[in-house]
């Protein structure tokens, strides 16, 4: 039995990024669906970029084109979204998801990671914590890579798009347990490289 | 603290594990739901984690970190052009009419079929509707044989077929139909009437009435009634 957006609104999950209140996207929403240009904005500002972000992880080449895409997507089909915060959130990365599986079989090729450097950090922390930080943005790419692209998908929706698990089960049309698990092998697998590798090999 | 230190087998592996470097497999394994948002929010609650956490804070930064995709012109025109959902609505809206006009034409003309089929529409319509299916060889009684009907009842001739029509005492009638309670008339042009079968709706030819009955075939009210109409049966045609 896989998990609805109906049931995660039953169940009252409601969930924001950080910086914004729930309330604020909720009532973009609302008024975008009523054609607020300006509401449109103010969503495309705020998801735009973790939905570039999702894609380029999952090595997506014209990252700004698809984003544009998604977000076309979402404005085309506003008008039948109906749900809180949380599950719009789910709905946009679920577009996301699936036009970047249709990108990756339309050119027919395998996840190419585009560069982008990370900003780096301030470090504040010891050596270790210092060479932690200092983890790189293909040092980063190496280490999705070695996971399976289910694994990645779980692991990019719950931190790059910051959905629950049971938003990532709903946009990956999987069961909630399925996701905990690919969610549990994939920090694993991740551990195991970080163990065996080291963080900044 | 999202570590379950349990008395049990998994504190035995722990500190299998912890000697030969692999402790974290335990820490991971025994993640519980809190534990494991706490990770992917970057808090490592255990020294163990602290890899993992960097790791998922990494990721949350380059979040941050990336530029904000321009809005395209394609997607500005999109979302600038004012009837993108009216559009839609209007489409739907659209259709519905377009069933809705459909329904009501289909309805429309089971109504007149119907009324049409009873000669019971006016006059005028009645005729344009008899003409107008004749010509796909259906027959519809015209509006001049309901006349000759009510002409009918005048002269005290047979009433009983249209008051009877469509009753469901009708087919219990004798086959005289009401006729024995009818004196009728020495000169009345429906001699043949009564013996038509009741059953006959106007829809079938009763093989036998047309030429068994002495007089029906060929007399003027049999022409004015015929008109293919079950062999001129008023009756049938309620």
């Amino acid at each position: 039995m896989r998990t609805t957006s109906g049931e995660l609104r039953a169940r009252g999950v409601t969930r924001g990024r950080a910086g914004r209140p729930t309330q604020a996207l909720v009532a973009d929403v609302e008024a975008a669906q009523r054609g607020s240009v300006e509401a449109f904005e103010r969503i495309y500002r705020e998801l735009a970029r973790p939905v570039a972000s999702y894609l380029r992880w999952n090595g997506a080449l014209d990252v700004e084109s698809l984003t544009n895409e998604v977000m076309a997507q979402v404005h085309r089909n506003l008008h039948r979204f109906t749900g809180d915060a949380s599950s719009f959130r789910s709905w946009v990365f679920t577009i996301a998801h699936h036009r970047m599986v249709d990108d990756r079989r339309a050119t027919g090729r395998r996840p190419v990671i585009a560069d982008m450097e990370v900003t780096e950090t301030t470090s504040v922390g010891n050596a270790e914590d210092d060479a932690l930080d200092a983890l790189g943005h293909h040092r980063l790419r190496e280490l999705l890579d070695g996971l399976s692209p289910d694994q990645r998908d779980v692991l990019l929706l719950r931190v790059v798009a910051d959905l629950s698990l049971e938003d990532v089960a709903v946009a990956l049309g999987k069961r909630r347990g399925a996701i905990k698990s690919l969610q549990h092998r994939a920090l694993a697998t991740l551990r195991r490289q970080l163990d065996r590798e080291g963080p900044g090999a | 603290m999202s570590r379950i230190d349990r008395p049990g087998d998994r504190a035995h592996t722990s500190t299998r594990h912890a000697d030969d470097g692999t402790k974290w497999m335990d820490t991971v394994a025994d993640l519980d739901d809190a534990g494991t948002d706490a990770l992917l929010r970057g808090e490592a609650s255990d020294a163990e984690l602290t890899p993992l956490a960097h790791v998922v804070r990494r990721l949350r930064e380059s979040v941050a970190a990336e530029a904000l995709p321009p809005m395209s012109a394609a997607l500005r025109a999109q979302i600038e052009a004012p009837l993108v959902v009216p559009l839609h609505a209007r489409r739907v809206a659209r259709r519905s009419l377009a069933r809705a006009a459909v329904a009501a034409v289909a309805a429309a003309v089971a109504l007149v079929g119907a009324g049409a089929a009873q000669n019971r529409l006016p006059s005028g319509l009645q005729d344009v509707v008899s003409s107008a299916v004749e010509i796909v060889g259906i027959e519809v009684p015209r509006s001049a044989d309901r006349l000759t009907e009510d002409d009918d009842e005048v002269d005290g001739g047979s009433s009983d077929a249209p008051a009877n029509d469509g009753e469901p005492g009708y087919e219990g009638t004798t086959p005289g139909g009401a006729d024995p309670a009818d004196p009728g008339t020495p000169g009345d042009k429906e001699p043949a009437v009564p013996a038509t079968p009741p059953e006959g709706n106007g829809q079938s030819d009763p093989p036998g009435p047309p030429d068994s009955v002495p007089g029906n075939g060929v007399s003027p009210s049999g022409q004015e009634n015929g008109g293919g109409s079950a062999g001129g049966n008023p009756a049938g045609k309620g």
